[in-house]
C-alpha cells in the first residue's frame, strides 16, 4: 500500500522534451520555489566565502580578502596537535553511545504512549515529558551536579547507605561521566524528540488498524506490520542526519560538566576550540576545525544515505 | 477559516514589528553623535549620568548599548573580526586593546595628551603601570580607570565558633591551619574542611599564599618571569592541598562546586574555610541568622594572610589601583577624535569625577563629618530601606564608566572588614591581582607563545587537580614536571625577552 | 477472525501505565523542584533546604522579574518575534518542501543536494555578520527573522511527508485541471497538517527560547527578547552577589540569582504548557481521505 518513493515512474520529465519547455510547463513550481531559492543563496551561499578564512591568518583590519594566504596552516597544526586522538576519540564515543542509547527511545516511547487507552493520561504525558527541554543546559547540568553531590546529594546519601560510607565523587570519576552525559540527555529530550514520531504516528490512517484487527493480528503484529513501516521513512532521514553530526558534540553541556580531573575523557573537539580559540579570537583555527568537521559529516551522510537508499528506499536524495 | 486568521496575525505582528523600529533623535546640527558599548546591566535614559554630561557641556548625542559580561565580551569580539566597532567600548581590557590598536583599530591616546590635561595628572603616577600600557609601538589604545579606594579580594575565612570550640588559636601558617582543621573535625565529623567555587582558578587563589600560580607570573623575589608550576611553591602547593585532601580536610567538590553549591555548604555546617570576597562572611552570617535565629554561635570571621615555606611573609590579593581590564577603547573610525576626547577627558577631572562617583550634591549625596554620604534612597549597606541601584538607573557609581574612583566617602565595607583592612595594610606585603605589568609580545612570540600554552596549560590543570584529589599519586609530580618542562622553559625565554624590553621601556618613562 | 486482547495484552497496558507514571514523575519532579524554589525565601534556597514544596514562601523572585521594567517589553517583543518568525518560517519551508516533494521537478536532486549541503557548511559568525549590516537589516526585527527562515531538517522532513501523499489522488486533482499551487493550497497544505504543527512547534519553540541573534544584532534593550533579559537579570544578581562591593541591604536579602532562574523558568514555560496541548490537537488521525490499495 504504501507507494515506494524511488521506484515510482510517475512524471520522470521525458528527455526528449527540452528543458525550456519543461520548465515552463513546471512554471508554477517554480514560482513556488523561488522565494526560498533566493534566501538560500543570499544567506546561505553568499556567507560561504567566510570559509576560506581557515586558509588564511585573519586580519580584521585587512579582511576576509586581504588577509594572508597560509594554506593547511591551521588544518596542520589541530590534526598533528598533541590531543588530536583523544578529541576525536572522545567525540566519537559520545555521540555514538547518544546513537546507540537516545535515538532509539523516543522512538519506543512514541510507540508507547500510542498504545495507551486513556486519553488524558497520554496527553498528560506527552506534555509533561517534553517540558525539561525547556530547561536551559545551565539549569540540568546544575540539578545533576545537586543531585550527585558527594555531600548532599540523594544519590551519594542512598549509596552510602547501602556501601557504609563510602560515596562516590561523580564528576570526577573518568567512569561516569559518559553514563552521566548521556542519561542526562534522554532525561532532556527524550519527550521533545518523541514530538515528531508521535506525530508521524497520527498521520496513519486508522482503518488500517480496524482491519488488522479484524484480520486477527495482535498488538505486536500491528506495530510491525503498520506502525513502523509507516514512520520508517521519518526514522531513516532523522538517522541519516544523526550519522551526518557524527563529530558535533556540542561544547556547552561539556563545558559545564568537565573539569580537568577528566578532560581524558570529556574534552572533545568543540571543546578544545573553544578554549584555543576564546584565548586569542582565533577565528581562522575554529574555522579550519569546523570545515574538517563539515567534510566529514558530508562523506558520513554520503555514505549512510546510499546504504538507507539500498536498504529501504528512503533516502534524503 | 484558519487561514483568514493566519493573514490577520500576520498582518498585526507585521506591523507591530515596523513600528517597534522606530529611533528617536534629538540631536541639533552641530550635536556629534557616539555610540558606546558597556558592559552594564542597566535600562539608561536621559538621565544617565554620562548621557547627561555630554550633552549639556559638550553637546554630544550618546547611545549606550548595554550587555551583561558573558555578551558584551562576545559581541565585541565579533565586532573586532568584522571590523565594526563603535566609537567607545567599555571595558576593553589593555591587552587586547594593545593588541587591535597596533592594527590600527583604535585611536592612539598619547597623540592628543596635549588636550587632555586632566588624564595626564594621573597617567604617570605609577612608571610601571604607565609602561605597560604602552602598546609595541609606544602608542597608548587604552584609557584606563585609576582606582584610589582599594578593596581586597582573597581573604582567607573561617568559622571562628567552630575554632573556640577546639580551643585553638588563629592559624597564621599553612602548618598550623592543618592542625586546626584535623582539631575540628574531629570534633565536628560532619564538615568537609575548606571549600571553594572557583573551580580550577583555585590554584592561582591558593597561588599566592605559595608564591606561585598555574601559568607565567611574575616573581618579585627573582625579579623574573616564571612558569608557576616549575617553582617550588607550586610543589609545595599540590603536596599540602592533597595532604589536606588525605586527611579529609579538603572538600571532595573543590573542584567541581559552582557558587551555589559552595555558599550551600557554609551555611550548613559543612564548610570550615575559604578563600573569597572578605565581605562574604558578614553576608553568610546574616543569611544563617535568619535561618537559625535561635542559634547565635555561627560565626565567620576575617584571618590574618596564612604563609607557607615558600612564602613566609603575608600575601593578600587586592585590587588594582590602575584597572586596565577596564579600559575605553577609542575607535579609530570615529568621526571629531578631538571633540570626545576633550569630553572623556572631563571625567578625569575632579568635578567630572564627582559626578560619574557621587551625582550631584542634595541630588544624590551629601556630606557628613566631611565626608560623601549617598542619600537615603540610595541602595548602600548603610542605607537599609533603600529602593534604588543607583548604577543601573542613573549610571552612578558604574565600575565601567566611573574613569577615576576616589575614597573620599564613607567606606561601605562591613566594620570587620574596615577593621581587618587597616591590619592588612599595616603587616600584609599587598600583591597586586593581574598584575600591574604587562608585557608586550611580537606577532610571532604571540604565535609560539599561543602554540606552546596549548600544549602544556591543560596538561598543568589535569594533573594538578588529579595528583591533588589522589587520582594520580603524589609520587608522579616529578615526572609531571618534566613533561613541560622543555615547552615552559621555552615560554619563559620569550618573556624574559619581552621582559627586558619593557625595563628599558621603564628606564625611559619620566 | 477479529483479534481478542488476551492476558498479555492486560498485564502490557499495566506496564505501559507505570514506564508512563514514571516518566511523569521523573520529569516533573525537577520541575516543580524548580517552581518552588522561585516561591521560597532567600535563606532556605542558599541553603540548599528546599526539596519538594516552597519553604517560607515568598514572591520576591517574581516581584524582582515584574519591577524590571524591561520585563513586560521584553515579554511582548519576544510573542512577536515568534508569530512573525514562525509564520514566515511556515510559508518558506512548505512552499520549498512542496516543490522538492515534486517527482518532475526539473534540478531536483541538485537543488537538493545543494540545499542539504547547506546544513554541513556555513560561512561561520563573520560574514553573515558583515551581511547583515550590509543589508541595512542590523538592529532591526528582520535580522531575527530572515536569516533562519529556513531549516533544511525541518525542511526534509515536511518533504518526506509530502513525499507520502499518494500520487494518485494528487494525479486525479491534475487531471480536473488544477496547478501546482491550486494543488499545494487546497490539497497538500490541509493533508499535511501534522507535519506543520510539528515543525510549526519546532520553530516556534526556537524563537521562544532565542536570545543569541537578539544579542549580536541588537542594541536597544527596548527591542530585547525575553530570554536575553531574563538572562541578563539572572547574571545582574550573581554579580551584585558576588562582588567585592556586595552591600546586601542589611534586612533585605535580594533573591539569589538561582530564584531568578527558576522564576525565568516558570515564565517561560507557561506560554510553552498552554501551545503544547492547542499543538496536539492538529495530530489528527487518519487524516487521509480514503485510502489507496494496492
Amino acid at each position: 500500500m504504501m507507494i515506494n518513493i524511488k521506484k515510482d515512474k510517475v512524471g520522470i520529465p521525458n528527455r526528449k522534451r527540452s528543458l525550456a519547455k519543461e520548465i515552463a510547463n513546471q512554471k508554477y513550481l517554480m514560482i513556488l520555489l523561488l522565494p526560498s531559492l533566493i534566501y538560500y543563496i543570499i544567506f546561505r551561499y553568499v556567507p560561504m566565502y567566510g570559509l576560506i578564512i581557515a586558509f588564511k591568518d585573519y586580519d580584521f583590519m585587512s579582511g576576509i580578502m586581504g588577509s594572508p594566504w597560509v594554506g593547511l596552516k591551521y588544518f596542520k597544526e589541530f590534526l598533528q596537535g598533541p590531543y588530536f586522538g583523544r578529541l576525536i576519540r572522545n567525540t566519537l564515543k559520545i555521540s555514538i553511545t547518544n546513537l546507540i542509547f537516545s535515538f532509539p527511545l523516543p522512538i519506543i516511547f512514541a510507540l508507547l504512549l500510542n498504545e495507551l487507552k486513556n486519553q488524558r493520561l497520554k496527553k498528560l504525558t506527552q506534555t509533561v515529558s517534553y517540558l525539561p527541554h525547556f530547561l536551559s543546559v545551565v539549569v540540568v547540568v546544575g540539578l545533576l551536579k545537586q543531585l550527585l553531590s558527594p555531600t548532599s546529594g540523594v544519590v551519594n546519601k542512598v549509596i552510602s547507605t547501602v556501601t557504609g560510607g563510602d560515596t562516590i565523587n561523580f564528576f570526577m570519576e573518568q567512569n561516569w561521566f559518559l553514563p552521566m552525559y548521556v542519561s542526562s540527555g534522554i532525561w532532556q529530550e527524550l519527550g521533545y524528540s518523541a514530538i515528531i514520531y508521535i506525530s508521524a504516528i497520527a498521520g496513519i490512517d486508522p482503518a488500517l488498524y480496524e482491519a488488522a484487527t479484524v484480520d486477527g493480528a495482535g498488538r505486536w503484529r500491528r506495530i510491525w506490520n503498520i506502525t513502523l513501516p509507516s514512520i520508517l521513512p521519518t526514522i531513516s532521514i532523522l538517522l541519516i542526519l544523526k550519522l551526518g553530526s557524527l563529530l558535533e558534540v556540542g561544547y556547552e553541556k561539556v563545558l559545564l560538566m568537565y573539569n580537568p580531573s577528566i578532560y581524558k575523557v570529556s574534552d572533545v573537539i568543540s571543546t578544545y576550540v573553544y578554549r584555543a580559540g576564546v584565548q586569542n579570537a582565533n577565528y581562522s583555527f575554529g574555522t579550519a576545525v569546523g570545515l574538517l568537521n563539515s567534510i566529514v559529516a558530508v562523506i558520513l551522510i554520503v555514505i549512510s544515505n546510499k546504504v538507507s537508499d539500498k536498504l529501504s528506499g528512503n533516502g534524503l536524495w | 477559516m484558519l487561514k483568514r486568521i493566519m493573514a490577520v496575525m500576520l498582518a498585526v505582528v507585521i506591523v507591530l514589528g515596523v513600528t517597534g523600529c522606530k529611533k528617536d533623535s534629538t540631536s541639533g546640527k552641530d550635536t556629534l553623535p557616539i555610540e558606546m558599548m558597556l558592559l552594564g546591566g542597566g535600562n539608561e535614559d536621559e538621565n544617565y549620568m554620562l548621557k547627561k554630561i555630554f550633552k549639556d557641556k559638550f553637546d554630544i548625542d550618546l547611545t549606550i548599548n548595554q550587555n551583561i559580561e558573558s555578551s558584551h565580551f562576545e559581541k565585541l569580539k565579533l565586532l573586532i573580526a568584522s571590523n565594526e566597532l563603535p566609537d567607545i567600548v567599555s571595558p576593553l581590557p589593555i591587552d587586547d586593546a594593545k593588541t587591535i590598536g597596533v592594527k590600527g583599530a583604535l585611536v592612539p591616546i598619547d597623540e592628543y595628551l596635549d588636550i587632555m590635561p586632566n588624564l595626564q595628572k594621573y597617567l604617570k603616577k605609577d612608571k610601571v603601570a604607565y609602561t605597560s600600557m604602552l602598546a609595541s609601538d609606544s602608542h597608548i589604545y587604552g584609557l584606563p580607570k585609576f582606582n584610589e579606594r582599594q578593596e581586597y579580594m582573597n581573604t582567607p575565612i573561617i568559622r571562628a565558633d567552630m575554632l573556640k570550640a577546639v580551643g585553638m588559636e588563629n592559624p597564621t601558617t599553612m602548618a598550623e591551619l592543618k592542625e586546626v582543621l584535623k582539631a575540628i573535625k574531629k570534633k565536628f565529623p560532619d564538615t568537609v574542611g575548606i571549600v571553594s567555587r572557583s573551580k580550577e582558578s583555585a590554584f592561582n587563589a591558593y597561588g599566592i599564599m605559595y608564591n606561585t600560580n598555574s601559568g607565567m607570573m611574575y616573581n618579585k623575589e627573582t625579579d623574573k618571569w616564571e612558569y608557576g608550576p616549575l617553582n617550588k611553591g607550586y610543589k609545595e602547593m599540590i603536596t599540602d592541598l592533597n595532604e589536606l585532601h588525605s586527611e579529609g580536610l579538603l572538600d571532595e567538590e573543590f573542584f567541581t562546586s559552582s557558587a551555589e553549591q559552595w555558599e550551600e555548604k557554609l551555611l550548613n555546617n559543612k564548610g570550615v574555610f575559604t578563600l573569597d570576597w572578605p565581605n562574604r562572611a558578614q553576608v553568610e552570617e546574616d543569611l544563617y541568622k535568619k535561618l537559625h535565629p535561635k542559634d547565635k554561635d555561627f560565626d565567620l570571621e576575617l584571618l590574618m594572610p596564612i604563609t607557607t615555606n615558600s612564602a613566609p611573609d603575608m600575601r593578600i590579593l587586592w585590587s588594582e589601583d590602575v584597572a586596565s581590564y577596564s579600559s575605553f577603547g577609542i575607535s579609530s573610525k570615529t568621526k571629531d577624535v578631538e571633540r570626545l576626547l576633550k569630553a572623556i577627558d572631563y571625567l578625569y577631572s575632579d568635578e567630572g569625577a564627582e559626578l560619574l562617583q557621587w551625582g550631584k550634591e542634595g541630588e544624590h549625596f551629601v556630606y557628613e563629618n566631611g565626608q560623601k554620604k549617598y542619600m537615603e534612597h540610595i541602595k548602600v549597606s548603610y542605607n537599609p530601606n533603600a529602593t534604588v541601584n543607583i548604577d543601573t538607573a542613573e549610571g552612578i557609581n558604574s565600575g565601567h564608566i566611573m574613569r577615576v574612583v576616589k575614597n573620599d566617602g564613607i567606606n561601605i565595607f562591613p566594620e570587620e572588614v574596615q577593621k581587618m583592612t587597616v591590619k592588612y595594610q599595616e603587616s600584609a606585603e599587598s600583591f597586586v591581582t593581574n598584575h600591574k605589568m604587562k608585557l608586550n609580545f611580537t606577532p610571532e612570540q604571540q604565535d609560539r607563545i599561543r602554540v606552546l600554552n596549548n600544549n602544556i596549560a591543560t596538561l598543568v590543570q589535569e594533573e594538578s587537580v588529579k595528583m591533588v584529589m589522589n587520582l594520580t599519586p603524589i609520587s608522579k609530580y616529578d615526572s609531571f614536571i618534566k613533561k613541560i618542562e622543555k615547552d615552559a622553559k621555552e615560554m619563559e625565554k620569550i618573556y624574559a625577552a619581552a621582559y627586558k624590553d619593557f625595563k628599558k621601556q621603564l628606564k625611559e618613562v619620566d | 477472525m477479529m483479534y481478542k486482547d488476551k492476558l498479555i495484552d492486560k498485564v502490557f497496558n499495566v506496564i505501559n501505565i507505570s514506564i508512563m507514571l514514571l516518566v511523569i514523575v521523573v520529569t516533573l519532579y525537577p520541575v516543580i523542584y524548580l517552581i518552588s524554589k522561585s516561591l521560597s525565601s532567600v535563606e532556605y534556597v542558599k541553603a540548599g533546604m528546599v526539596y519538594l514544596w516552597p519553604r517560607g514562601f515568598s514572591l520576591s523572585a517574581y516581584e524582582e522579574v515584574f519591577s524590571n521594567e524591561l520585563f513586560l517589553t521584553s515579554y511582548r517583543n519576544t510573542i512577536v518575534y515568534t508569530v512573525l518568525g514562525t509564520t514566515i518560517n511556515l510559508v518558506m519551508t512548505t512552499s520549498m518542501a512542496y516543490c522538492l516533494s515534486r517527482r518532475n521537478l526539473v534540478f531536483r536532486k541538485s537543488i537538493t543536494l545543494l540545499v542539504v549541503f547547506t546544513m554541513f557548511f556555513g560561512g561561520g559568525m563573520i560574514p553573515n555578520f558583515l551581511l547583515i549590516k550590509w543589508l541595512k537589516m542590523y538592529d532591526t526585527i528582520w535580522a531575527l527573522v530572515i536569516p533562519g527562515a529556513i531549516s533544511t531538517y525541518n525542511m526534509i522532513i515536511v518533504r518526506t511527508y509530502m513525499q507520502g501523499i499518494p500520487e494518485e489522488i494528487v494525479e486525479s486533482v491534475r487531471i480536473d485541471g488544477a496547478n501546482d499551487i491550486q494543488i499545494f493550497i487546497k490539497m497538500i497544505l490541509p493533508l499535511s497538517i501534522p507535519v506543520i504543527a510539528t515543525i510549526g512547534l519546532f520553530y516556534a519553540v526556537g524563537h521562544w527560547n532565542s536570545y543569541f541573534n537578539a544579542m549580536l544584532y541588537l542594541d536597544e534593550k527596548k527591542t530585547y527578547p525575553l530570554q536575553l533579559i531574563l538572562k541578563e537579570m539572572i547574571v545582574e544578581q550573581d554579580m551584585q552577589g558576588m562582588s567585592s562591593n556586595a552591600f546586601d541591604v542589611v534586612n533585605e536579602q535580594p533573591p539569589s540569582s538561582e530564584m531568578l532562574v527558576s522564576a525565568s523558568i516558570v515564565m517561560s514555560l507557561i506560554p510553552v504548557l498552554i501551545a503544547y496541548p492547542f499543538v496536539q490537537r492538529f495530530f489528527i488521525k487518519g487524516v487521509m481521505i480514503g485510502s489507496v490499495k494496492g
